[in-house]
């Protein structure tokens, strides 16, 4: 039921890409995406909270409640964490960009890190 | 607390979020301001203006969409993707329940604190219950028609009905069964303990009797499982000794022997006919403890001078409670005038009769419901903590998860369902812990059956059936599940507030805890509550102190009592008192007996007046007073360890014939001679030789009364106590006396034999129970208390953890904050203690019955609370704050 006809926006992959390196508040997945996509990818809060609601409610993520509440922790922050469907839509999603990514380099758009 | 650090940007991009839809808004608002607040900080000089820009643009693109989502959804029927609503009650109850287990699992630390606290206040009230439950539904001793039966006291020659004298002697129950209309039948009982020869050779016991008079199980209704009741007959002199024993001593010792009926049993020392069995669970009306055995009434004791009977009579058809009592005022003013002597109180006025229904006799006493209350209001206070406690827990625990809560408020979940979810949990919470409780509380009272827990009333057995039955496990259901939903009716409407909005906004609203915010309310209570309990506490602790310090005027260890009777064996004076004289010099002689003396009365058991006659230099309204006395042999002030403060006490010059001498003490001296010498002065025939210190003989609280002395040789009297002080163990010593006097008299009757301190006991075991009980309440409600406490200052703490790593990293002396921390903490716990003692005169009263030499104000007690509690609330609020102090204020300012 999770994910079953949803489209995967780029901004989306691009979440669940972070998270899948361990639970994170929006900031930080933010600024992931920032540092990953050198700056070419930029998620504005409306973009960034709008996917993550709707990754929400398909049940690729969820809310960490489990994230523990040590002194430094202020409240404000909220952590997502990626949940199995949503790790299997992002694996999906990577597979057929890793293949789309083998073409363009069999067809030299781009250079093969693998020959010198 | 608004944050004064967010700028005028940041204020009006919050201001543009309108533009979401509500929901949106609701769920994300707040973490998308923060988002842009720090993307804001980041840029720098130009890059403000794209920095702007993009975000402009990001929210005019995506707010539209969000909206057409909104509405989209909105046309379609709603997907609440985590809760699909079940049709049936049931269902939902039992997705409720896995729910709440599920989620109690993932936080075991809490569960555990939680079902511990509970489960420690449910027990303690399940406990008592079941006490309070066996008591108080005690089958009415297996009587018939108990509402046509009614209990007959005589008022006391102190003028008012208690204790011990509140009983009529045998003549008169004969004077009301001749002359009283309005009773169909009369009988009266006594009370006592029997020493029983175990009939297969065993070694002796004593069993819980009473001496009953004919037709004393007609009267009662109480049916014979075997054999009959006592005749009058079985009362007359020189009638064969007859017993009837009761069901379950026929099956233990008896072995059920349906000859039963040929069989005698021997009973202190003599041979009885076992006339009958009596129904299983006969005992005498009201008592707390079976019946083994009934004798008829003593012979000794059929005469006018021992007040011992209760009275009971079954009305006489068509006759109610007042028509008896009207008769019984005419009896009493004819009696008063046949017998003015032995009719007149201390104060001059007649003595009465008191007849009340056998329900009220029951709870004759007051003192027992006094203790009930103050037992009920000592649970309920501990119960109130420990939920309160968990109530708390709750609170915290549904306040961190308020956004998680909110996401699905937003997602579209129910309030109701919500709420009904929350409350779950805590029901489940205290169901554990109700379960828990049952076991434990079954086990206890199993311990409590088993071991037939004694009351200090000469070593009888407690006959309540307390045990966890149906009743007991329902309450603890009960109690479970109104505790559950009580208590955790407030964490749960909190929780699924739709105004829970403002903890999605985050930062801003919730800031500043309320000042009246449950969770102080809460710990107030807690504090105020412990205070009521740890001054209840302090107070028994001091009452049983006072008490067992309590001068009793007279030494009361190491003594060996022999109560004997040779009125019987009609000897002349003179043998008897040979009889004694021989019988003190061969105990004497024993190892380890260091004194032999006899005496009429024991201290708390026994208690007689008599008229003085003319009291020489005394008032004219004190003439011919009857004061408190006994009759002592010599050496009984030695034995007893009673100070000799002038003149001399009875030696063998205090012969028959000599002149009659009297011992009276301080308090006599005082009431009669102030200021004079009470040496030589006649009191009738007597003549004052000494004067001794105040010793207390009736009740542990009485002010020391008057009383006097006369010689044994010059007034024998058949039924006497000996006293013998021994250097060892007095108890090892009884035995040994019924053997020595059985030697010197085969067919004496020894009514019975007791260690003197075992007697007195009694007086300070109440006390000693209750105050180890409150004791123990106190130390838990002050360790429940202090978990509140600390609970709510690390909760504050971690509140304003940004403030103080702000004030530490500012420079703030981490000392500082710590201080201003426990001064929070220390302000709620002043205002509990404030609220407690306000409480506690008002609570404390309850125990005044209690209380041996201790005001139920008393300071020291009070004070003694106060500081306890003070102490321990800067030590809870102490730990907390001293932990938030050293955080590291980097880490803090980092995150923003």
């Amino acid at each position: 039921m999770a994910g079953v006809g949803l489209k995967l926006s780029p901004a989306m992959f691009e979440i669940l890409l972070a998270l899948a390196g361990g639970e994170k508040h929006g900031y930080a997945i933010m600024q992931e995406v920032e540092k990953r996509t050198a700056g070419e990818v930029r998620l504005g809060p409306g973009t960034l909270y709008r996917s993550i609601q709707r990754l929400l409610a398909a049940g690729l993520i969820a809310m960490s409640e489990d994230h523990p509440l040590t002194l430094e922790d202020d409240e404000r922050r909220r952590y997502y964490r990626l949940l199995e469907p949503g790790r299997q839509a992002a694996a999906a999603r990577a597979r057929s960009l890793a293949r789309s990514v083998e073409a363009a380099r069999l067809r030299k758009l781009i250079d093969d890190p693998r020959s010198a | 607390m608004s944050n004064p650090n967010r700028s005028l940007s940041s204020r009006f991009y919050a201001l543009l979020l309108w533009l979401y839809p509500p929901r949106f808004r609701r769920l994300f608002g707040a973490e998308m301001a923060r988002v842009f607040e720090r993307g804001r900080r980041r840029s720098r000089g130009a890059g403000v203006v794209a920095f702007w820009f993009r975000s402009l643009s990001d929210l005019l693109r995506t707010a539209p969409a969000e909206w057409w989502d909104a509405l989209r959804s909105g046309l379609a029927p709603e997907r609440r993707p985590s809760m699909s609503e079940p049709r049936l009650f049931f269902d939902a109850l039992g997705q409720d329940v896995r729910y709440a287990a599920r989620n109690l699992k993932r936080s075991p630390g809490f569960s555990l604190v939680a079902i511990l606290s509970l489960t420690l206040g449910i027990t303690t009230a399940t406990l008592v219950f079941s006490f309070v439950k066996a008591f108080l539904f005690r089958p009415p001793a297996q009587v018939a028609e108990p509402e046509r039966l009614a209990v007959l006291y005589l008022s006391s020659y102190r003028g008012e009905r208690f204790g011990l004298t509140s009983r009529s002697s045998y003549g008169t129950y004969l004077e009301i069964r001749d002359q009283a209309k309005t009773v169909a039948a009369l009988a009266a009982y006594c009370d006592m303990s029997l020493t029983l020869d175990a009939p297969a050779g065993g070694t002796l016991h004593r069993v819980p009797a009473a001496q009953v008079t004919g037709g004393y199980f007609g009267v009662l209704g109480t049916p014979l499982a075997l054999g009959r009741d006592f005749a009058d007959t079985d009362l007359e002199p020189g009638s064969e000794r007859v017993a009837v024993i009761s069901h379950g001593l026929w099956q233990r010792e008896l072995g059920g022997d349906p000859g039963v009926l040929e069989r005698t049993i021997r009973i202190e020392g003599r041979p009885h006919a076992v006339i009958g069995v009596a129904a299983p669970g006969a005992r005498s009306l009201g008592s707390l403890t079976q019946t083994d055995v009934w004798i008829p009434v003593k012979p000794e004791w059929r005469g006018d001078n021992v007040e011992s009977l209760i009275l009971v009579g079954r009305l006489a058809p068509g006759v109610a409670l007042e028509g008896l009592r009207a008769e019984l005022d005419v009896i009493a003013s004819r009696l008063t005038e046949k017998h003015p002597r032995r009719w007149t109180d201390t104060r001059g006025e007649p003595r009465y009769f008191t007849a009340v229904s056998e329900k009220e006799a029951r709870s004759v006493d007051g003192a027992p419901v006094r203790m009930l209350t103050v037992l009920t209001v000592v649970i309920t206070l501990i119960l109130l903590i420990a939920c309160s406690n968990v109530t708390s827990l709750l609170l915290t625990r549904a306040w961190r998860r308020r956004r998680e809560i909110a996401v699905r408020l937003a997602l579209g979940a129910g309030r109701a369902r919500l709420g009904r979810q929350l409350l779950t949990e805590s029901v489940v919470l205290t169901s554990l812990a109700g379960g828990l409780s049952f076991v434990l509380t079954w086990w206890m009272t199993r311990l409590v059956a088993l071991g037939r827990v004694t009351l200090p009333l000469e070593g009888r057995a407690l006959a309540l059936d307390v045990g966890a039955d149906a009743g007991v496990a329902l309450f603890a259901a009960g109690l479970a599940l109104a505790t559950g939903v009580g208590f955790g009716l407030v964490p749960a409407l909190q929780g699924s507030r739709p105004d829970v909005a403002p903890a999605l906004q985050g930062a801003a609203a919730e800031r500043r805890p309320r000042r009246f915010s449950a969770q102080n309310v809460l710990v107030t209570a807690k504090v105020a509550g412990a205070l009521v309990l740890v001054v209840m506490a302090g107070l028994l602790v001091r009452s049983f102190q006072k008490a067992s310090d309590l001068d009793l005027g007279f030494d009361a260890g190491r003594v060996a009592l022999a109560t004997l009777d040779l009125s019987h064996r009609d000897v002349a004076e003179d043998a008897g008192l040979r009889f004694h004289e021989h019988l003190a010099d061969r105990l004497a002689a024993l190892p380890d007996v260091e004194a032999v003396a006899q005496a009429r009365n024991v201290p708390f058991v026994h208690a007689s007046q008599c008229g003085l006659g003319a009291v020489e230099g005394a008032s004219a309204a004190d003439s011919d007073p009857v004061v408190a006395c006994n009759t002592v042999s010599s050496g009984y002030f030695g034995v007893m360890g009673i100070p000799v403060v002038r003149g001399r006490v009875f030696d063998r010059s205090d012969r028959p014939g000599a002149p009659r001498a009297a011992v009276v003490n301080e308090a006599f001296a005082e009431r009669f001679w102030p200021g004079g010498d009470p040496l030589g002065k006649r009191l009738g025939e007597a003549e004052v030789i000494g004067v001794v210190g105040n010793t207390r003989f009736r009740m542990l609280t009485e002010e020391h009364l008057p009383h006097v002395w006369y010689a044994f040789a010059q007034d024998y009297q058949p039924l006497a106590t000996v006293h013998v002080r021994t250097a060892g163990d007095p108890r090892a010593l009884l035995p040994v006396l019924r053997e020595q006097i059985r030697a010197m008299d085969p067919e004496l009757t020894v009514l019975g034999t007791d260690a003197m301190e075992d007697v007195t006991a009694i007086f300070t075991e109440p006390q000693r129970i209750a105050s180890k009980a409150l004791g123990w309440t106190g130390g838990i409600a002050l360790v429940l208390a202090m978990m509140g406490i600390y609970g709510v200052v690390a909760h504050l703490a971690s509140l304003r953890t940004r403030e103080v790593g702000i004030r530490v990293a500012l420079g703030a002396h981490p000392r500082a904050v710590v201080r201003m921390l426990v001064r929070e903490g220390m302000g709620l716990t002043a205002v509990g203690i404030a609220a407690g003692i306000v409480a506690v005169p008002g609570v404390t009263r309850l125990l005044g019955a209690v209380l041996v030499g201790v005001d139920p104000l008393d300071a020291v007690a009070l004070a003694g609370g106060v500081a306890l509690l003070v102490a321990s609330s800067v030590l809870a609020s102490w730990v907390p704050a001293a932990r938030a102090a050293r955080v590291d204020p980097a880490a803090v300012l980092r995150d923003e």
